[in-house]
């Protein structure tokens, strides 16, 4: 097993250890996936088909709507939230979004995350101190 | 394992840590002088603040709320869950401090009739949308309830606003010169609570510069422009500029405001940019060096015929043999001139039986429009006009499954694009002109 650490900024504070799911297109909350499932359902989507639900989502940064923190928290009260989200930009609306779901976020990381983390891996996000670590299997 | 989510309390998690510099009446709002809901506004915004390395607040002259209750989820407990957010904002809030407008509604309940909306569908609706009116009113907020509040209430160049509803940030930074960060619902609520925002962003000059040329091909002439492909444009312009502010060249310095509108609104949505510059129209882009700040741009991209039937290629979904439930117009709300245009074409002329067409307009414009005889005008052809109404991606998005709506033709990229990403791609959309959206109402056929 071999342990890379990220480092880069706080979004939203807390812990969150669970399995990467990395999307090359923008996410939106309302809009990309099915609140009440969790499962991508946006036509054209790269993660068509895919659940986010308790997942680490990678994606560059949030798009759509301003109403995003009220569709987060629906998201959140229906047990679908990812469990942490790595962003590169971060959009306000995912700050906000993170922040009143309680789910960890941390963004603008010391290396490209998209070059390291892959759909899969095992991943632990500190968001109080800024840390990402990806387990990779040897 | 995972900390810190699938709680069942409200209990937000703000930073502690603040370095904003705040003034004595920030900080008394922060230690809960005014009130509980004052003070949870005002650490949200100071938490926003934080993170994006704002060094104070700065005071803004209105706000414009996205109210879940009545814009989102209006039904069941998942209308229980949007007041849980915003009432530990609202908590002793006795007035806005500020200007504050309202977004559009998910519903015009006084044409839900019309709209044949089934009775059973609005019926626990009209408690929760009469009682969550009520609050916001109160409180002194301005029923306009539109997405197009910019039609409305002007704002002069480098005019520091609040406010959510993406087309609106988009519009009033690049079309008025107004500066106002993508704020979300929440933080939009806040604002119009403490009457402040932290200054960060499109709040200053450097960040609203733009980045990405998008250039006109040659072949192509923008004076023949639909408005349908000029949201094509916009459409595929946010696929292609992620979170980096575009640059518009060889468009028509005669643009009005609502090809301006269709132009901007699809960089939020098929991406989350606040601001665009039209070169020639944006107050910040005289010239293509002022949009730039005399930088050179990090990318070039040329708008082609292939780019724009991308873009229909994508948000038509219908098949042939799809027949039309809905044709729906003002998406976000028509100008008083667009809702003109659309009465003129159908003046003397009768809407086909097999359909429902509606305009949406907001509450002013409504008004204004029903002295004018432009909403009789309207609906002796068949049409509807509805007030403060998001006409589609609420509630033919969220509730088309339920209310078994199949096929939407609209002329507006945002609405085509939400009704099939809340759906579920359940709702088939048509996309097409304004133009072409009439000639289908008028002979039910859009093929």
């Amino acid at each position: 097993m071999k342990e890379i650490v990220l480092r880069g900024k706080s979004g939203s504070r807390g812990k969150a250890k669970g399995v990467a799911l990395v999307s090359q297109d923008m996410i939106a909350f309302g809009g990309t996936p099915n609140l009440k499932s969790g499962i991508v359902e946006e036509p054209n989507h790269c993660l068509l088909g895919k659940s986010i639900r308790k997942k680490i989502l990678l994606y560059y940064t949030g798009k759509g709507s301003t109403g995003d923190p009220y569709s987060c928290y629906f998201l959140m009260k229906y047990g679908n939230a990812p469990a942490a989200i790595i962003n590169i930009v971060a959009n306000p609306t995912t700050v906000v979004s993170a922040i009143l779901s309680n789910i960890p976020m941390v963004y603008e990381l010391d290396q490209d995350p998209f070059s390291i983390i892959e759909s899969g891996d095992e991943v632990e996000v500190d968001a109080d101190e800024g840390i990402v670590k990806i387990y990779k299997l040897d | 394992m995972v900390d810190g989510i699938c709680h069942n309390d409200v209990h937000f998690i703000f930073k502690r840590c603040y370095k904003l510099k705040l003034t004595q009446k920030e900080k008394k709002m922060l230690s809960g002088y005014y009130g509980k809901g004052v003070q949870k506004a005002m650490e949200l915004l100071v938490s926003v603040g934080e993170i994006y390395n704002a060094e104070h607040m700065i005071p803004v002259s209105s706000s414009h709320l996205v109210i879940p209750e009545i814009q989102l989820f209006p039904k069941g407990k998942e209308a229980q869950w949007g007041t849980e957010i915003t009432q530990v904002f609202l908590e002793g809030v006795e007035k806005f401090a500020i200007p504050t407008t309202t977004n559009a509604t998910i519903l015009d309940i006084d044409k839900a009739k019309k709209l044949k909306i089934p009775n059973w569908f609005i019926r626990d609706m009209k408690l929760i949308f009469q009682r969550t009116m009520e609050i916001y009113e109160s409180k002194g907020a301005i029923p306009n309830y539109s997405c197009a509040p910019y039609f409305d209430f002007l704002f002069r160049k480098n005019e520091h606003l609040g406010g959510a509803e993406s087309i609106q940030v988009l519009y009033n930074n690049s079309v008025n010169g107004a500066r106002i960060n993508r704020e979300s619902g929440p933080t939009a609520l806040c604002t119009a609570i403490t009457g402040v925002t932290p200054c960060f962003g499109m709040h200053i000059k450097e960040n609203r510069y733009g980045k990405v040329l998008f250039r006109l091909d040659e072949r192509l002439n923008a004076d023949k422009f639909s408005d349908a492909d000029l949201n094509a444009i916009g459409y595929f312009a946010g696929r292609q500029c992620l979170d980096k502010i575009p640059i518009f060249q060889g468009f028509s310095r005669y643009m009005n405001q609502t090809e301006l509108k269709y132009l901007c609104v699809p960089l939020a949505v098929t991406a989350g940019i606040p601001m665009i510059h039209v070169v020639g129209v944006t107050p910040e882009a005289e010239t293509l060096d002022d949009a730039l700040g005399g930088k050179n741009p990090e990318k070039i991209i040329n708008i082609t015929k292939e780019s724009i039937k991308s873009s229909y290629d994508m948000l038509n979904t219908a098949g042939d043999s799809d027949k039309i439930d809905y044709i729906a117009l003002g998406c976000p709300h028509c100008s008083l001139q667009e809702l003109r245009e659309i009465s003129d074409l159908l003046e003397g002329k009768k809407i086909s039986s097999d359909l429902i067409f509606f305009v949406a307009v907001s509450t002013i414009k409504y008004d204004l429009a029903n002295r004018m005889g432009i909403v009789n005008k309207i609906e002796d052809a068949g049409g509807v006009v509805v007030k403060g109404m998001c006409p589609g991606s609420s509630i033919f998005g969220r509730y088309g499954k339920e209310l078994n709506v199949k096929t939407v033709m609209t002329n507006s990229a945002k609405n085509a694009h939400y009704i099939g990403a809340h759906s579920g791609g359940f709702v088939k959309t048509i996309f097409a002109s304004k133009q072409k959206c009439i000639e289908a109402a008028l002979t039910g056929d859009w093929r």
